[in-house]
């Protein structure tokens, strides 16, 4: 035997094993032998074995006249053509005749197919087959070509516009078949979002997706005959289209109105917020009345019994619910926490549920509130006392109420949690109402009684601080209070500290108080101005310490005593613009994140993540190393630069040597490869400038820091953020 | 699985009913290999295109099931033959006798197939095809430039053809049939 040979032999794989008995079996003299094989091969390839060696030998069964043997191997070649990108070709013969057959079946399964199979020599030899199908007799076939026809652009763009593949997409769109339709939709919208990620020439206008009245009216009328999947289409499509006047307006929002009544949630949101869109174009009668027909559709979203569909529907519905605070008015039971929902659910509707509190039902949901603030998980307790608060602040008539239920909810159940989230409230309540005697005086007592449960870990212990400052005549015991918390000031944090140093300044200021705390006050300042570290709240200190030892009497009063402005709502609400994106982008990602789609989705390319090779994978493993040991070092050097900056206010010797380490540290960087200067140019602008303002005499050391830096990575824009929000 | 120990399979083994034998049909794009295949299939004449890959056929003939596999003859297509030589019992090399200025390139595809070890065991039918043409080369004249002569421990043999008029097809499957059966008994 020669040695050629042998090495032949060698090359040829194994001798036993799976994989050669599935090689034999795949090209056995015998055909269920065969079919046994690729059933066995697709079991493996399920498994997630990797069977790609046995290609050619799979390929070789694809003329079949068993349908589910084709079935079989097309599904394998689906999975691997793209590991035998040459050998795809042996397959072109058997597509092209499969897109002759009798069978619309396999027409359309062939097609499929070869849309799917992403190798570029597959893609030479598209084009009759594509053509053919795409106007095929049988609607089947064509909705599969229509699809076919987007995967092409996907892969080759140029050549699917040359060879006209697009326009007779576009042509196919009054194509008489519903489903057909709603797939050329499908597609033009894919390619549409492709071509404005891609890098084509946007000048060669396309027109992909030209929405006219004829086409729209079309639409309508086959909405009703469509798949689930193709309505969702078709609605995205009326959503997209302005109506011209109200009676288009109205033809569409009736057209669309049946679909209400749809089993599946995605499209009765989908006509909703379809419907909401033309109805802006509508007379105010109408309006009303067809709003009134949405409560029931918005309602049948939350009775669905899956939890997270339920919580879908939540989200849109807190948005619409902005738009239109009076859609759902009737329909406050319907949110009624259950005991089995998850917490996600309960949390969602308590948001709802005071958005939809009115003068009527207010009663009702402080009832519902009260059981609920005395559940077992933390989260739903505290946010159930908001809601109260929330309530109290949204409906003034209902504060009384409001307030007693909390004062009965400490009673039942006053525990660390109970109490910390009701003075908040109460808090709150006040600053809603600030000048109202009676309230001051039912509230002040309770939390000067309660006080003793909280500590300074609560968040509710700063809005007593703050509560003391503002109405210190009404507490009987203030004296003792402020001396008890003072004991403290030791473990204050920065905010607190802060809370406590206005309170002080603000009791010594108040005329209405008859006792004398100057020594508490004295005692704060000196220890703030000696022995605080944070430059705000010294610089607080010092100020009020020259405030108060000026000879003016009144104008310290008019500045420490003025009176906050009163809140307005304690519900959160979205910024005019963000609703009107959000209203657009219903019954979508957005609407559950509450944020709109250009804030998550970036406009690049989707291709961008798979052009990266290894070496550019290598390299980012690498600058991401590096960019955590710079991390480390920006650590450390930002305790230098506060000891630095506190001891020398301003002495130039300091900052110099405080460059000369930022130098040191662009240096470092410098060595990894250079890119995405431009973004990074504002931020080094902003740090010169910082510079210069510190210490003139340093700006020509900052020059050199400038330039540097500009050569270096895009790590540098963390680290120059850092920088930036450091000072 | 339970299929393979049926009585019908013992008997078809037996008998080699079942047994498809496999026959590759090769030559040069142009030379008639798509209408031979058939034309033997369904005894009539489809119009083709070049073929891009393969086509397959079943056929009975006299009892024997045969697997004829027709492969393109595109230049790009060619390296790809030797995948289907495996377990192959014959091999029909199709020459376009009207095509003179090619016949030494598929005299050279045609050695450098039959050297394959695969192969070793295969017997070989050419058909000098076209011969309704004018200008064709007889099958003599052929065999001649095709250096069929040169080939030892082998059954080969020619035959002049037509697909289009359905000439000497039957002959040259005949004497391949003999060969087969000689070799399988």
């Amino acid at each position: 035997m020669s040695l050629e040979k042998k090495i032949r032999k060698f090359l040829q794989g194994p001798r036993k094993g799976e994989a050669f008995e599935l090689k034999n079996g795949l090209v056995s003299q015998y055909k269920h032998e065969r079919k046994d094989a690729i059933q066995r091969v697709i079991q493996a390839m399920t498994l997630g074995k990797d069977v790609s060696s046995l290609f050619p030998d799979v390929l070789k069964n694809i003329a079949t006249y068993d349908l589910e043997q084709k079935k079989l191997v097309y599904l394998y070649l689906m999975n691997y053509a793209t590991t035998h990108p040459e050998l795809c070709i042996l397959a072109v013969n058997t597509f092209v005749q499969d897109t002759e057959d009798p069978n619309p079946l396999i027409r359309a399964l062939a097609i499929r197919t070869m849309g799917c199979i992403r190798v570029q020599k597959m893609i030479d030899y598209m084009e009759i087959p594509l053509s053919r199908t795409l106007q095929d007799e049988n609607p089947y076939v064509r909705k599969t070509a229509a699809i076919c026809v987007a995967k092409l652009f996907n892969l080759n763009p140029q050549m699917c516009i040359e060879f006209g593949f697009l326009d007779s997409l576009k042509k196919l769109i009054s194509d008489p078949n519903p489903s057909v339709i709603s797939n050329v939709l499908n597609a033009l919208y894919e390619i549409n979002d492709m071509y404005i990620s891609s890098n084509l020439n946007k000048e060669l206008k396309l027109d992909i997706l030209v929405l006219d009245y004829t086409l729209i009216k079309n639409l309508l009328v086959c909405l009703n005959e469509c798949t689930e999947w193709g309505r969702l289409t078709i609605l995205k499509c009326l959503n997209d289209y302005d109506s011209e006047n109200s009676e288009q307006a109205n033809h569409i929002v009736e057209r669309i109105i049946p679909q209400l009544q749809h089993i599946n949630p995605a499209i009765v949101l989908s006509s909703i917020k379809t419907i909401l869109k033309h109805l802006v174009y509508l007379q105010k009668a109408s309006q009303t009345s067809i709003l009134k027909k949405l409560s029931s559709p918005l309602v049948s979203l939350i009775s669905n019994p899956i939890p997270e569909a339920q919580y879908v529907g939540l989200k849109n519905i807190r948005i619409i619910l902005e738009k239109y605070p009076n859609i759902l008015s009737k329909e406050l039971r319907v949110f009624f926490v259950k005991y089995s929902d998850p917490l996600y659910l309960k949390l969602e509707k308590l948001d709802i549920m005071i958005r939809l509190c009115n003068e009527n039902n207010f009663n009702l949901l402080l009832n519902e509130l009260k059981e609920y603030s005395m559940e077992f998980e933390p989260t739903l307790i505290s946010k159930s006392i908001k809601s109260i608060g929330s309530i109290a602040i949204k409906l003034p008539t209902s504060i009384i109420k409001c307030v007693n239920l909390i004062i009965e909810l400490i009673d039942l159940k006053g525990d660390e949690l109970i109490i910390d989230e009701s003075v908040g409230v109460l808090t709150m309540i006040l600053r809603k109402y600030p000048g109202k005697n009676d309230l001051i005086t039912l509230i002040l007592p309770i939390i000067a009684n309660n006080f003793s449960h909280l500590s300074i870990a609560n968040p509710s212990y700063s809005s007593v601080i703050w509560l003391l400052g503002e109405y210190p005549n009404y507490f009987t015991n203030i004296s003792n209070l402020l001396n008890e918390i003072f004991e403290d000031f030791n473990d204050f944090g920065s905010q607190l500290k802060l809370n406590w140093l206005n309170t002080i300044v603000k009791v010594n200021l108040n005329s209405l108080v008859k006792q004398d705390f100057s020594k508490l006050l004295q005692e704060t300042l000196t220890e703030i101005t000696e022995n605080e570290d944070d430059v705000d709240l010294r610089d607080r200190a010092y100020i009020y310490w020259r405030l108060l030892s000026s000879a003016e009497q009144e104008l310290p009063k008019q500045i420490l005593l003025a009176k906050l402005p009163p809140i307005d709502s304690s519900i959160e609400t979205y910024n005019p613009v963000i609703l009107n994106d959000l209203m657009s982008e219903l019954s979508t990602l957005s609407s559950v994140y509450g944020k709109p789609s250009y804030t998550f989705i970036s406009n690049q390319p989707s291709s961008f993540f798979k052009s990266m090779d290894i070496d550019e994978l290598k390299a980012q493993a690498k600058q991401d190393i590096i960019e955590n040991v710079k991390n480390e070092n920006l650590l450390d050097f930002d305790d230098d630069f506060e000891e630095n900056g506190n001891a020398s206010e301003g002495a130039s010797t300091n900052s110099n040597n405080l460059l000369d380490e930022l130098n040191d540290l662009f240096s470092n960087s410098g060595s990894s490869p250079a890119s995405n200067t431009s973004t990074m140019k504002s931020n080094t602008d902003d740090i010169l400038s910082l510079f210069n303002t510190l210490n003139v005499t340093s700006a020509p050391m900052a020059q050199p820091s400038q330039q540097q830096s500009q050569s270096s990575s895009n790590n540098d824009n963390k680290v120059n953020n850092d920088l930036l929000d450091l000072f | 699985m339970g299929q393979t120990f049926s009585f019908a399979n013992i008997f078809g083994k037996v008998w080699g009913t079942q047994k498809e034998i496999r026959i590759l049909i090769l030559g040069l794009d142009g030379a008639g290999k798509t209408t031979i295949l058939y034309r033997l299939q369904m005894g009539e004449v489809v119009t083709t295109k070049p073929t891009i890959g393969f086509n397959v056929e079943t056929l009975k003939y006299k009892n024997l099931t045969l697997n004829i596999w027709d492969l393109g003859g595109q230049t790009s297509i060619r390296p790809y033959w030797r995948c289907y030589y495996n377990n192959t019992a014959a091999v029909i090399f199709v020459v376009d006798s009207t095509d003179k200025d090619r016949i030494d390139i598929a005299s050279k595809e045609l050695h450098l197939m039959l050297k394959e070890e695969e192969l070793l065991d295969s017997a070989l039918l050419v058909f000098a095809n076209k011969q309704d043409q004018p200008g064709a080369m007889t099958a003599a004249e052929v065999s001649q430039a095709l250096n069929l002569t040169e080939l030892k421990d082998r059954s080969w043999s020619i035959v002049a053809s037509s697909a289009l008029k359905g000439e000497g097809l039957t002959e040259g499957l005949d004497w391949l049939m003999d060969v087969i059966k000689e070799e399988q008994l």
